[in-house]
């Protein structure tokens, strides 16, 4: 399970987490929607152990930056940004390495098959696309096959046959145990698979939507949110 | 270490890989041949020359060797070998650990974020492997300074193996910087609090060693030679770590002790190794300052590669609304620069640039009138120019061809490149003007000569415009960034000799009027080829 306690972020004075709580239930798929600027993005930094912060996160009782939990987790960010000088296959290869994974080679180019960059294998990391590379960023996050995999806003810059890919495959992740939790501003790229939604805006955690429950009420999604977060503005 | 070992040495054969995909591998390879086959000709021809004269040859005059007496070069000439030995390293490492806080993130990229910050991998791990690459590429950078070897044998009368030392002792030197850098962002970045102390001890350093030279020469009553001699050149100096014992690593290569050598270079090394072990101990949480800075450096670079210039300041007032007012077709790209000047400039006519040229000739100016006694505008031309050759790199239309319009609107390129590069010549032509009026009136030389370096700086300024271009355009887009770069300036360096060539003939001839006429004639015939290349090939 990941636990996040009273995550409070701040920039100078701007606040951009105030006491963020929320908990990934094991083998489910989570989301963090809210619109832009809501402090989605420095949540999932401060989960991945990339900011500080005031407050306690926890990845099956061990803290975030700890090496046992950074094993468990696996993180995708919104902007790629590959190694210029590495092909394809070589960045799989590097995050096998540092990972220290073994028998990896066969679940590589599944990925890489599935990503459709199978043929792009010897191409260096600035020769891709934009798209490429983000396909190549998924599947960098995917090889070490962690239990939570935190995703920035996955979709962007991904053609329709790639979405539905990826979207196959955190069904599959989730089915398999893992914890997918992802975060983004387009409620229509997770309709139907989420489990459980975090609508955070203005850094602070407005709410959160079971799926079961939101099942029996016969509300959608973004009838929820937009009903959390207009009443906020209003 | 297997995975640090991996991306070491495959991004290593890569940049090989790339470069040799290029045109450019066969360019270099092209010119070495040259070189060699120069060489052996230049050999031979020297050879049969030499073999085929009647008198043989002899050198007209003996050059003098200067004999230093023993007691002078132990008492002077060797203190101040020493004392130079202990300064550099200790300015490099000062002004490493200086600019540390701020220096120190650069070793990280936004690659490292994604990939090595989230992976299990220690900080320390991580900083250690990025200290290291830099430290290999500061070290791989520096080989050429073994080129300088028979320099420092010949003219300095050094063993080779002496020579060997002192070019090692400063990569040495650098490499300690460097990690002093790295050490100093770890223990600065980790506690941000522990930052305002960077300068405060900057300070005390140098205050304490003001201090122990002022009590030295004071207690001693001692000369500012004997001073610093006791000070950094004593058997006392020696002691002091990395600082003395390079100094005496130093001296020890002249007097030939290697054996001296050995000890301190292994004093060196296990004291480099103890900073290491530092840095590895020291508890590290410097991932938040580095990601700030990665990121910074790649919306840059993104911005970059898209000919997008980044503002470094965000703007203070919203612009007033103004219409361009006049364009029609090609001829709007002008009006559109002309626009923006008229918005941003000083008056609405001169750039910081026009500021710039300026403060330079106007200093210039009253440094040949006061100093030498001169009134030649020549050497106030020749310093503007030289300045703007180096000023002005890239290629003048990176933010036009990073947009798109220029090539999605329906009018001829050339047109459109044309017109952009008159506002660029014009926009020359205003900025150079105050700095050559005021230099005039100052020198009192003569109207003709003024105007003729005017024409000539301004010609130049279209010729670096349209050479710029004309490069830019050529160059692999494929090619990693600073190879690209050291070839867009050879190139332009290459182009810029013809003119080069007449304005030193007309210097040495004293004909320098004529020759400047030719030189604007050359510039302006390079400029229009290069404007036709550049155009033909225009791409983003």
């Amino acid at each position: 399970m990941l636990q996040v306690a009273n995550i409070t972020k701040k920039y100078g004075k701007v606040v951009a987490n105030n006491k963020v709580s929320f908990m990934v239930p094991d083998g489910s798929i989570t989301v963090l929607l809210g619109p832009n600027g809501a402090g989605k993005s420095t949540v999932i930094k401060s989960i991945a152990g990339f900011l500080k912060y005031d407050g306690v996160i926890t990845v099956d009782g061990k803290e975030n930056k700890s090496l046992e939990a950074k094993r468990l987790i696996g993180y995708v960010p919104e902007i790629p940004a590959l190694y210029p000088n590495l092909t394809v296959a070589e960045h799989l290869e590097f995050i096998a390495r540092i990972y220290k994974l073994k028998d990896y080679k066969d679940y590589m180019n599944e990925l890489l098959d599935r990503m459709e960059l199978t043929d792009k294998k010897n191409k260096f990391g600035d020769e891709l696309s934009k798209g490429m590379q983000q396909k190549l960023s998924i599947c960098c996050g995917l090889l070490p096959r962690p239990k939570f995999l935190l995703f920035d806003e996955p979709m962007i810059g991904l053609d329709p046959h790639a979405i539905k890919e990826l979207k196959g495959m955190f069904i599959e992740l989730k089915n398999s145990g893992c914890s997918v939790f992802i975060s983004t501003h387009m409620i229509d790229s997770i309709e139907n698979m989420w489990d459980k939604t975090v609508i955070m805006q203005n850094g602070e955690v407005k709410a959160e939507v079971l799926r079961e429950n939101i099942e029996k009420s016969g509300h959608t999604l973004e009838e929820i949110f937009f009903s959390v977060t207009e009443s906020i503005k209003e | 270490m297997a995975a640090y070992f991996y991306y070491i040495s495959h991004t290593f054969i890569n940049c090989f890989k790339k470069l040799f995909r290029t045109w450019v591998a066969a360019m270099i390879g092209i010119i070495l041949l040259f070189g060699i086959i120069g060489g052996i000709i230049g050999g031979a021809v020297g050879s049969y020359v030499e073999d085929n004269t009647d008198e043989p040859y002899t050198e007209e005059y003996v050059e003098e060797s200067v004999e230093i007496p023993p007691e002078d070069f132990e008492n002077i000439v060797l203190p101040i070998i020493e004392m130079v030995a202990f300064a550099v390293p200790f300015g490099f490492i000062f002004a490493f650990f200086y600019t540390g806080d701020k220096s120190g993130a650069s070793i990280f990229n936004m690659s490292d974020v994604n990939f090595l910050f989230a992976s299990p991998r220690r900080p320390q791990s991580i900083l250690c492997f990025k200290s290291f690459i830099q430290m290999g590429a500061v070290f791989l950078s520096s080989l050429y300074l073994g080129a300088q070897i028979p320099n420092l044998v010949l003219n300095l009368g050094l063993t080779v193996a002496a020579a060997i030392v002192i070019v090692l002792a400063f990569i040495v030197c650098i490499i300690l910087g460097m990690l002093t850098s790295v050490c100093t962002y770890t223990i600065v970045a980790s506690k941000p609090s522990r930052k305002k102390w960077v300068t405060p001890i900057a300070v005390a350093v140098l205050l304490l060693v003001a201090l122990i030279l002022f009590l030295v020469k004071h207690f001693g009553n001692l000369g500012w030679f004997d001073t610093l001699k006791l000070t950094f050149a004593s058997r006392y100096s020696r002691f002091f770590p990395i600082f003395g014992w390079m100094a005496y690593l130093v001296v020890s290569a002249v007097k030939g002790n290697y054996l001296m050598c050995l000890l301190m270079l292994l004093a060196i090394i296990a004291f480099t190794l103890l900073i290491f072990y530092f840095v590895w101990r020291i508890d590290a949480d410097f991932y938040e300052d580095a990601v700030i800075k990665a990121n910074d450096t790649f919306e840059k670079q993104q911005a970059a590669l898209e000919g997008k210039k980044q503002r470094k300041k965000p703007r203070k007032e919203i612009a007033k609304p103004q219409e361009i007012g006049k364009g029609w077709g090609a001829n709007a790209f002008f009006f559109k620069q002309m626009h923006i000047r008229r918005r941003n400039a000083l008056l609405g006519l001169f750039s910081k640039s026009a500021v710039t040229y300026m403060l330079i000739s106007v200093g210039a100016a009253a440094a040949v009138k006061f100093i030498l006694g001169g009134s030649s505008f020549t050497p106030i031309a020749i310093t503007l120019l030289v300045i703007h050759f180096f000023k002005n790199f890239g290629s003048p239309l990176d933010e036009e061809t990073g947009a798109d319009l220029i090539f999605t609107a329906p009018i001829s390129r050339y047109k459109s490149v044309f017109w952009l590069l008159l506002s660029g010549f014009i926009g020359a032509a205003i900025d150079a003007l105050p700095g050559f009026a005021l230099s005039y009136l100052l020198l009192g030389d003569s109207i003709g000569n003024m105007i003729m370096w005017f024409a000539v700086f301004v010609t130049f300024d279209t010729f670096s415009a349209t050479t710029g271009l004309a490069v830019a355009m050529i160059m692999p887009s494929r090619l990693p960034a600073a190879i690209n770069a050291v070839f867009c300036i050879y190139l332009r360096m290459l182009l810029a000799v013809p003119g080069l060539v007449l304005l030193i003939i007309g210097l040495v001839s004293g004909n320098i009027f004529a020759m400047g006429i030719w030189t604007l004639i050359i510039n302006l015939i390079c400029s229009a080829a290069c404007f036709f290349i550049g155009s033909a090939l225009l791409k983003k």
